[in-house]
C-alpha cells in the first residue's frame, strides 16, 4: 500500500520551491486519538509537516472563501489574490469547483493535488468498536487497521466497518480535473446512500417531521455544522440577523428546526453530502439524512449533482424551459 | 446529625433517586435523548438509576447548564407590563459530576454569584444562576480513567479533587457494582448525608487510605504539564505572529465554547409579537466573527488570531487578575470536540515557547 503521504510531500515542496503557492491547505498529524487535523502551511520546509492517512475526513475546502476574502481593492492598485494549494479527495474537490463557480475564488489561483481516496475512518463508529478505548496510534491497511491503544492493547478492526457512511457509498473516489493526481488506489464506486434517502421518503411526511424534529431536539445552536460545511460562507448568516429577526437565536425547537431547514436548502445545489457537518455536530444530529434529501430532491428535479465539472451553471442560479413547473401545477404532490 | 462518610451500594441508588425526588430534582449523567450517540451524555433530570449513564468519557455538555441554561426567559411583558419568570424553585442535587466540572464552579460562582476576588472589583448576584445554584447539592464523581485529553493536574485540579464538590463520591472497586464511597467536603454536604443516612453504611476505617491511594493512581496517568510562566508570556505577546499560527485553522464553530464548564458569554434578545413578548438569554462565544460586530459595523476581533488570543488570555491570563484563578479546569472537552483538533494544551506550548515575542 503506497505511502501517499510522502508523494503528497514531495509535491508541495516543489510547488512552493518554484513559487506556484503562497499557502498550501492539507493535513498534519494531531493531537486527539490518533488523528489528522487541517493545516496552513507557507513554505516549503513546513512540507515535511504534511500527512495523510485514514482520518483526513474533514473538507478542507472550508478554508477557501477566508482564504481569498478581503476588503474592497483600489482600481489600479489591486493586491493579487494569493496562490493557494490543496490536497483534495473527491469531496474536497467538489466543494471548492461549486465554490469556484460562485466566484469565491479564480480556478488559476488554485493548485490542486488530487489524491484517489479509500474512504475516511468515522471516529464515532471507532469508539464503538474500541469501547470508547483510548487509541494511541492507528495504522492504516488493505483490509484492515490496526489500533494501538493508549491501555496497551492492539485491536485489528475491519476498515470497512470504520468507514464514515459518505465514504461507504461515495461515487466520486477520484478526483478528477486537479493540477497534479498522485498514484493511488481508490475504493470501488458506490451508489450514494441511495437506500438511505429513498427510505426516509417513503415514510409519511407526519413521520419525516417527527424523526426532523427528534433529531433537532438535541441541537444546541452551537452553528458549528454551518462553520463546518465549505459552502456557508455567508459574511452575515440568516440566523444571526435582528434586523429583521428572521428566526429566534435560541435552543427553541421552532427556531431550531427552521434554523437547519433553511440552512439545508441554502446548500441545495451546492452540498456534496461530504458530511462535514454531521461530524462537526457535538450532538450527534443526523444531519446526513437531510441534506442527502435536498440532494437527491436537486438531482430528481433538475439532473444536477455538483461535480468536478466548472462549466456546468449551478441548477439554482440557471432557468431552462424544461424545469419542472410541478411547485406550481401540483403543489400537494409530496 | 451530620455525617462525613459512608458507602452507598449500587441497588440503593435508586432508592436515594426517589427519595431525593420527593423535595428536589435529581440531575446525573444520561443518554442524551432519542438519537444521538451511544456513550454520549449530557447531565439530565432523572427519576431513576436505570436512566443514569456514567461513561469513562465526561459528559459532552457540562454540568453550566444546570445553573445557567442554554436558554433561559428572564421575563416576559405586554402592553409595557413585565413579569418576572417564574421562579425555579426546586432545589438541584447534580451527581456524578466529574471534579473538573466541580471546579468550574467556583468559578462561575465568581462571575454570577457576587464573588470576584480582586480587590475593588464589581461583584455581581446573577438572580437567574443564584435561583439554581443556591440550596443545590454537588455530587462529585471521582475520575478514575482520566482521558489523553484530560489535564486537570497541569491546571491546579485533581481527578479526585474536592474544589466546588459538597459531596465527593468514589469507587471501591468496579463502578456500577461495587459501592460508592460517599465524603462530605462541605456543611453542605455533611447535611446531605445525613439526611440520607438510611441509604449508608459505614465505611471501614481504610477507606480513606484506600482513596488517597485510588487517587494517586488516577493522577499518575496524566502527564503534568508545564503551564508556567504562560501568562506573564501571553501578556507580553498581545501582536505576536504566534496567535495567527495557532488560529489558522480554526473554523469558529463555537463547539468549544459551548462545550465548556467555565465559558459563559451570553447574549440577551427579545422576541415579540406586537406588545408581547419575552426577554431571553441564550449562550453565546467570543470565536464567532459576528461576537464583537459593532452596530457602525467595526469589529475589533475582526480576525481569527484575535479571537483565539481572547479566548486563551480570558482563561489564562485575565482571569488570574479579575478572579484569582486560571479558569480551565483542564476537562479536555475543547479538545475531544474541536471539529479541527485544535488543542489548547499545543496552543499554550506554542505561546510559552513562541520565539518573537512583543513586536
Amino acid at each position: 500500500m503506497r505511502d501517499l503521504a510522502n508523494d503528497i510531500r514531495m509535491i508541495a515542496k516543489d510547488l512552493f520551491d518554484q513559487k506556484r503557492l503562497d499557502t498550501l491547505v492539507g493535513f498534519e498529524k494531531g493531537s486527539a486519538g490518533a488523528r489528522c487535523r487541517p493545516v496552513l502551511i507557507a513554505s516549503a520546509a513546513e512540507a515535511r509537516s504534511l500527512a495523510w492517512d485514514a482520518t483526513c475526513s474533514n473538507n478542507l475546502a472550508v478554508y477557501l472563501p477566508f482564504l481569498f476574502q478581503r476588503p474592497p481593492q483600489r482600481k489600479g492598485a489591486e493586491i493579487p489574490l494569493p496562490k493557494v494549494g490543496f490536497v483534495v479527495k473527491g469531496c474536497d474537490l467538489r466543494s471548492i469547483v461549486a465554490l469556484v463557480k460562485e466566484k469565491q475564488a479564480p480556478r488559476e489561483n488554485l493548485v490542486l493535488i488530487g489524491v484517489p481516496c479509500r474512504g475516511m475512518v468515522d471516529e464515532r463508529k471507532l469508539a464503538a468498536a474500541i469501547d470508547g478505548a483510548e487509541i494511541a496510534s492507528l495504522e492504516d491497511g488493505d483490509e484492515k487497521i490496526a489500533a494501538a491503544l493508549a491501555d496497551g492493547r492492539s485491536v485489528s478492526l475491519g476498515r470497512e466497518e470504520m468507514l464514515q457512511d459518505a465514504c461507504l457509498t461515495c461515487q466520486q473516489p477520484v478526483p478528477e480535473g486537479v493540477d497534479v493526481l498522485i498514484e493511488g488506489e481508490a475504493r470501488p464506486v458506490g451508489d450514494n446512500g441511495d437506500s438511505l434517502v429513498k427510505s426516509f421518503a417513503a415514510l409519511a411526511v407526519s413521520e419525516r417531521w417527527m424523526r426532523f424534529q427528534q433529531e433537532i431536539s438535541r441541537c444546541i445552536r452551537c452553528y458549528a455544522c454551518r462553520q463546518a460545511c465549505p459552502t456557508c460562507y455567508c459574511k452575515e448568516c440568516f440566523a444571526e440577523m435582528n434586523s429583521p429577526a428572521w428566526i429566534g437565536v435560541s435552543t427553541e425547537l421552532t427556531d431550531a428546526m427552521i434554523f437547519h431547514l433553511i440552512r439545508i436548502f441554502h446548500q441545495a445545489g451546492r452540498c456534496v453530502e461530504c458530511d462535514a457537518c454531521m461530524r462537526a455536530c457535538p450532538m450527534g444530529i443526523d444531519l446526513r439524512t437531510f441534506t442527502k434529501k435536498i440532494a437527491a430532491d436537486v438531482r430528481e428535479l433538475f439532473g444536477f449533482t455538483p461535480g468536478f465539472d466548472l462549466e456546468t451553471p449551478p441548477p439554482l442560479v440557471t432557468f431552462t424551459e424544461d424545469d419542472s413547473q410541478e411547485f406550481i401545477t401540483e403543489p400537494h404532490k409530496t | 446529625m451530620s455525617m462525613d462518610r459512608g458507602l452507598l451500594a449500587v441497588k440503593d441508588l435508586d432508592a436515594l433517586i426517589q427519595a431525593v425526588g420527593k423535595t428536589a430534582a435529581f440531575l446525573a449523567p444520561a443518554a442524551m435523548g432519542e438519537g444521538g450517540t451511544p456513550r454520549e451524555t449530557v447531565f439530565r433530570a432523572l427519576s431513576s438509576a436505570e436512566e443514569m449513564s456514567l461513561e469513562k468519557v465526561n459528559t459532552r455538555l457540562s454540568v453550566k447548564g444546570a445553573f445557567f441554561p442554554q436558554r433561559e426567559t428572564l421575563m416576559s411583558f405586554e402592553a409595557g407590563a413585565i413579569v418576572d419568570a417564574p421562579a425555579h424553585d426546586r432545589p438541584l442535587v447534580i451527581f456524578g459530576v466529574r471534579p473538573c466540572d466541580a471546579k468550574s464552579l467556583l468559578f462561575m460562582d465568581k462571575v454570577f454569584a457576587g464573588q470576584a476576588s480582586a480587590p475593588g472589583n464589581v461583584t455581581h448576584e446573577d438572580p437567574y444562576y443564584l435561583q439554581r445554584r443556591k440550596g443545590s447539592v454537588v455530587i462529585a464523581l471521582a475520575c478514575d480513567e482520566p482521558c489523553a485529553s484530560c489535564f486537570c493536574t497541569s491546571v491546579g485540579g485533581h481527578p479526585y479533587g474536592t474544589d466546588g464538590a459538597d459531596i465527593l463520591a468514589s469507587r471501591t472497586g468496579a463502578l456500577g457494582i461495587d459501592p460508592l464511597l460517599l465524603e462530605a467536603v462541605t456543611d453542605k454536604g455533611r447535611a446531605f448525608m445525613a439526611e440520607h443516612a438510611a441509604l449508608l453504611t459505614p465505611a471501614g476505617a481504610d477507606a480513606p487510605a484506600a482513596r488517597e491511594a485510588r487517587a494517586a493512581a488516577a493522577a499518575a496517568t496524566m502527564p503534568i504539564l508545564d503551564f508556567s510562566g504562560v501568562k506573564e508570556k501571553a501578556d507580553a505577546s498581545f501582536e505576536s505572529p504566534v496567535w495567527d499560527r495557532i488560529a489558522r485553522i480554526c473554523l469558529g464553530c463555537g463547539v468549544c465554547t459551548y462545550v465548556c464548564p467555565t465559558c459563559h458569554c451570553f447574549d440577551i434578545t427579545d422576541e415579540t409579537v406586537g406588545s408581547r413578548g419575552i426577554r431571553i438569554r441564550t449562550w453565546d462565544a467570543c470565536q464567532y466573527p459576528l461576537y464583537t460586530m459593532h452596530a457602525s459595523g467595526h469589529n475589533p476581533r475582526p480576525a481569527k488570531r484575535a479571537r483565539m488570543r481572547q479566548r486563551i488570555m480570558h482563561k489564562y491570563s485575565y482571569t488570574v487578575d479579575t478572579a484569582g484563578m486560571v479558569s480551565c479546569t483542564g476537562c479536555g472537552r475543547c479538545v475531544r470536540h474541536c471539529p479541527v483538533n485544535l488543542d489548547i494544551r499545543q496552543m499554550l506550548a506554542a505561546v510559552k515557547n513562541d520565539p518573537g515575542a512583543a513586536q
